[in-house]
């Protein structure tokens, strides 16, 4: 039996979907599946269709790296024609496991979180030339609408097992596909990491104005709402109080900074993406997920962390080619050259995504020095960017995909 | 006519406030009597250093200031510990903030002032620090050097985890004696040397954050019963962790709470805010683990880079406190039994306990006084190795009790490595003595300035400095090279202090420090990349004086020169570090001033 592995990169929009067949006949593993609500184009039907084809409805594996929507947005659309495929094993990130208490905290207070700064951001959207708050906006919506596909996931589309990973994990003949091998190295479930994946401690009172407030009031009866309507003008004067040209900072220092909370709240997120580590056949191939630095932090910096880096025969791209998903150590320790590289990528809705010098850094390593894509792939309607008249050896393109081989 | 001999006013005004925090319940030593110097009061409290305003800006409202001169309120030693008054809160706040205080200038000798406050000196509240006690609604409190004010939030404590909280009880950060002298140290340092709240390095926020909350923990161990308490349920070594229950539980496991024994409360911080947030342990404890030369080099958050500090400096305290008592044990234990906690007799306890204190006072000068002696830019922890073994050998010769030993020792063991020292002898880790051109060549009538420089200090503005700098070495350039100060670039003296100090003998020691900046702004991050950022790059000298108006330290970052490069290259390194680690970095573009400011790194006590 040749071990050969087949990549298929899909092109969902701003999402992740990658088909991964090992062997002849070929059993197939599918990692994530989704599309950002501002980020689709409109190719979900099409993948859905070639994921089917190509498969013939059986799925050894299912990975979904991380709870946002443009990375699993697809179980909840087709989770009726998912039902009907024959699915071994589903892997999620220990987070996501009902029965972990840890995991549980840690949900409970992201999802606290989220639906304060919903409520806040939907109730005082921010200004249009406020780059930060549309960022923020956009990042919260990736957390909304997923319950279809968490459930769907939970209980492994009614026909396998769900299985939650974290670092450290050890998988061996993965789905019972023979020689193939999975090494978790992220989520961590160590202490000092869990914090990572915390939403800020920063919580306070987020209010939407004009809310009614369920603001706490610890001395109610207390109160001097205006010192002006209450105390005599000597009993004004006696009382400190804060000066008038203080008093709009002293408001914002108490406001709510909701966006900065939403991208924090964002990263915690992304942060317990699962990041696995395959080996077949001789080749190692790395999945990220959407892990940003905290969670690389977790396991990167040992001598044994950078050999297997070396190594490596293929990289995903983490976190759709951003700034801090790929540390500059990680690029340093690729090997020289010949690396395969694929980002699925495309800079709507996120301007700052992909961001350039990572990707001319990771070219750099990267097989006839280039890093594959998605965006490649023409779609009626959406914003690309332009392919090299050939790609490199290795690679072929289809009409939602690319594909590498090796 | 009435007869009767003047009064004078009291020399202090004693206060009673929490030990710890409300969570310790109403315990004996959880209630506390502090003395802090006496000044009349206006309503609030207002007093020349802080001027406490009690407004909520989650809910838009006043709360009523407290007036600490009415008799009743005088007569008890203020209001008794309470959650439910906010004037007990008020009060509390003001006497840990000027308790605090009252520490640093009793080590530092001299008065202190909080960062320059350049509005109308008729405002009744110029030069105050503002403490806001129930600021906002919010899991957190924090020192604002805009506002130059603390601001102290309020929260309901976790539904699911609230510790020996209340599940959605109100906690008060204003009512955490640890909190406010955190906080309340923030703000000294912050208006002693401004330039240590920027994003120098590692070290920088790691010191503030560090230095803070050595100072929260050495104010327990002024906490006599709670001392005793905790030296009878360690059997004396109070640096253990866990302190043994009153009773011994049976097999059966504990029935009641004195069979429970309980985290040792003198060397956790904000014990009840950690619970509150669900973390079910205090924040940061004094000694967390074992030494590891190696944990400095992979650990860059403040907060923990910053507990690599504290627990340098506690481990040398403890060190000499065995060492002090090692004596005092012997004789209560001749024929070497273990000692069996609760069971020390009450003499030896107590004079345990004063050891202590004791230990704890010289310490905590030790550590204070250092601040004179640090740079005015860019401090390391090897920097405040070297002032703390400089300052404490100006005050005691010889090191008789093993107090620089066993700084120096902690602090090796913990891989703090001062720049260019080669050995960690005394000698080597001092600054050396000043030994270029001497002042009085350049500067003939510098004795005749200590008469401008008493009447600086009645009332410090910035006019005055630059004058008193201006007159003192303005024109000498030569000087300045020697003072590692760039002579192409302005000078600017953020700080002329005379100081007076006690020594630990009872002597006098006259100097005066002074702060000397230069500054190049618009460097940027990634040179030849515009869009990577920028920032401002800062050298400068910290002077120490003989009363003869000699030099004897010159404590140097140069601006420029092969050191001054080195030092900007490694800024650009870290800022480039905290890019790559900034969370918002996927959607926005990293901003050196706003997103590695004071207030973002110190945000979150």
């Amino acid at each position: 039996m040749p071990a050969s592995i087949r990549i298929r990169m899909y092109r969902p929009g701003f999402g992740d979907c990658f088909l991964l067949s090992f062997g002849s006949p070929a059993r197939h593993m599918l990692i994530d599946f989704g599309a950002h609500m501002h980020g689709e184009i409109g190719t979900m039907e099409a993948i859905m269709d070639d994921i089917e084809s190509e498969t013939d409805k059986r799925l050894a594996v299912v990975v979904a790296s991380h709870a946002h929507r443009d990375h699993i947005s697809g179980f909840g659309k087709f989770v009726e024609r998912f039902s009907t495929f024959t699915i071994g094993e589903v892997w999620l990130p220990w987070t996501d496991d009902p029965q972990d208490p840890d995991a549980k905290k840690l949900r409970t207070k992201q999802l606290a979180l989220y639906d304060r700064l919903d409520k806040h951001l939907s109730a005082s959207p921010p200004a249009a030339d406020d780059l930060r708050g549309a960022a923020a906006v956009n990042a919260l919506s990736n957390l909304r609408g997923n319950e279809t596909a968490t459930a769907a996931l939970a209980r492994a589309f009614g026909t396998g097992k769900a299985r939650y990973l974290h670092a450290g994990a050890d998988v061996h003949d993965a789905g019972k596909i023979a020689g193939l091998s999975a090494q978790v190295l992220g989520p961590s479930k160590d202490k000092t990491f869990l914090g990572r994946m915390d939403p800020p401690a920063d919580q306070r009172y987020l209010a939407a104005p004009g809310e009614p407030a369920n603001a706490v009031h610890p001395f109610l009866s207390l109160e001097i709402p205006s010192i002006a309507a209450e105390f005599s003008a000597e009993e004004a004067a006696a009382q400190p109080q804060v000066p008038a040209n203080e008093l709009v900072r002293l408001h914002e220092l108490a406001e709510s900074p909701a966006g900065a909370l939403a991208l924090a709240l964002d990263n915690a997120r992304n942060n317990t993406s699962l990041v696995l580590l395959l080996r077949y056949g001789g080749k190692s191939l790395l999945f990220p997920g959407d892990a940003q630095w905290g969670n690389w932090q977790s396991w990167i910096g040992t001598d044994d962390a950078t050999q297997l880096i070396g190594e490596l025969d293929f990289l995903k791209v983490a976190h759709h080619g951003s700034e801090n998903a790929t540390p500059v150590s990680v690029v340093q320790a690729l090997r020289a050259q010949g690396l395969a590289v694929m980002v699925s990528t495309q800079n709507k809705p996120f301007p700052t995504i992909p961001r350039k010098p990572l990707l001319t850094a990771l070219e750099k390593h990267s097989l006839d020095h280039v890093a594959v894509r998605s965006d490649w792939i023409t779609v009626a309607g959406a914003a690309g960017s332009t392919p090299p008249a050939s790609l490199p050896k290795g690679f072929a393109s289809g009409p939602v995909w690319i594909d590498y081989s090796l | 006519m009435p007869r009767a001999r003047a009064i004078p006013p009291p020399s202090q005004r004693a206060l009673r406030v929490y030990a710890f925090d409300p969570s310790r319940g109403a315990r004996l030593d959880n209630v506390l009597t502090i003395q802090v110097p006496y000044e009349p009061l206006k309503k609030g409290p207002l007093g020349r250093k802080v001027a406490v305003i009690d407004y909520d800006a989650s809910n838009r409202c006043y709360y009523e200031g407290i007036d600490l001169d009415a008799s009743a309120v005088l007569g008890q030693s203020g209001l008794a510990p309470t959650e439910s008054n906010p004037q007990f809160h008020q009060q509390m706040a003001y006497a840990v903030v000027m308790d605090t205080v009252r520490r640093f200038e009793s080590a530092l000798g001299r008065e202190i002032s909080w960062r320059a406050d350049t509005g109308p000196k008729e405002d009744p509240l110029h030069k105050r620090l503002r403490v806001y006690p129930h600021a906002f609604q919010e899991a957190n409190a924090f020192y604002d050097p805009r506002l130059r004010a603390l601001l102290f939030g309020y929260f309901t404590a976790s539904d699911e985890d609230p510790g020996t909280n209340l599940p959605g009880q109100v906690v008060f950060t204003c009512l955490s004696h640890d909190i406010i002298a955190h906080e309340t140290t923030h703000a000294v340092l912050d208006g002693i040397r401004e330039h240590f709240s920027e994003p120098t390095g590692p070290d920088a926020a790691a010191f503030h954050e560090g230095f803070a909350d050595i100072v929260a923990l050495l104010q327990h161990f002024s906490f006599k019963d709670t001392l005793l308490d905790t030296i009878q349920r360690t059997g004396g070594f109070i640096h253990r962790r866990q302190l043994a229950p009153d009773a011994a539980a049976t097999s059966d496991g504990s029935m009641i709470q004195a069979e429970i024994g309980e985290d040792n409360p003198i060397v956790d911080l904000a014990r009840q805010f950690g619970e509150a947030m669900g973390n079910r342990r205090a924040l940061r404890s004094a000694l967390g683990t074992t030494p590891d030369p190696r944990l400095l080099e992979a650990t860059f958050e403040p907060h923990e880079r910053g507990a690599i500090l504290v627990a340098a400096v506690f481990d040398a305290f403890f060190s000499v406190y065995i060492h002090r008592t090692r004596d005092l044990i012997r004789m209560a234990y001749p024929d070497g039994r273990t000692i069996v906690p609760n069971f020390l007799h009450a003499d030896l306890a107590d004079r345990l306990a004063n050891e202590a204190a004791k230990t704890a006072m010289r310490i905590q000068n030790i550590c204070l006084r250092a601040l004179d002696y640090c740079p005015p830019v860019d401090i390391t922890f090897g920097d405040y190795l070297r002032a703390l073994v400089t300052s404490d050998r100006d005050a005691v010769a010889d090191d008789a009790k093993g107090y620089r030993a066993a700084l120096i020792n902690a602090f090796r063991a913990r891989g703090i490595r001062p720049e260019g020292v080669v050995s960690y002898n005394d000698d080597a880790l001092s600054w050396d003595i000043y030994g270029g051109v001497a002042s009085s060549t350049v500067n003939p009538d510098f004795r005749k300035l200590w008469k401008d420089l008493a009447d600086y200090e009645d009332d410090p503005d910035r006019e005055n400095r630059d004058q008193l700098y201006e007159r003192l070495w303005g024109k000498a350039d030569a000087f300045r090279a020697q003072l590692g100060l760039d002579p192409g670039v302005a000078v600017q003296a953020k700080s002329i202090h005379p100081l007076h100090r006690v020594r630990p003998d009872g002597s006098l020691q006259r100097q005066i420090v002074v702060e000397l900046v230069q500054t190049k702004a618009d460097q940027e991050i990634e040179p030849g990349n515009h869009d990577a950022g920028r920032f401002t790059f800062r050298g400068g000298t910290t002077l120490l004086i003989q009363r003869n108006g000699e030099v004897r330290y010159s404590i140097s970052k140069p601006l420029t020169g092969r050191y001054g490069d080195a030092r900007r290259e490694r800024q650009r390194e870290y800022l480039r570090r905290m890019a790559a680690g900034f969370a918002l970095a996927p959607y926005v573009a990293f901003d050196a001033k706003r997103d590695a400011s004071f207030r973002g790194i110190h945000r979150g006590y």
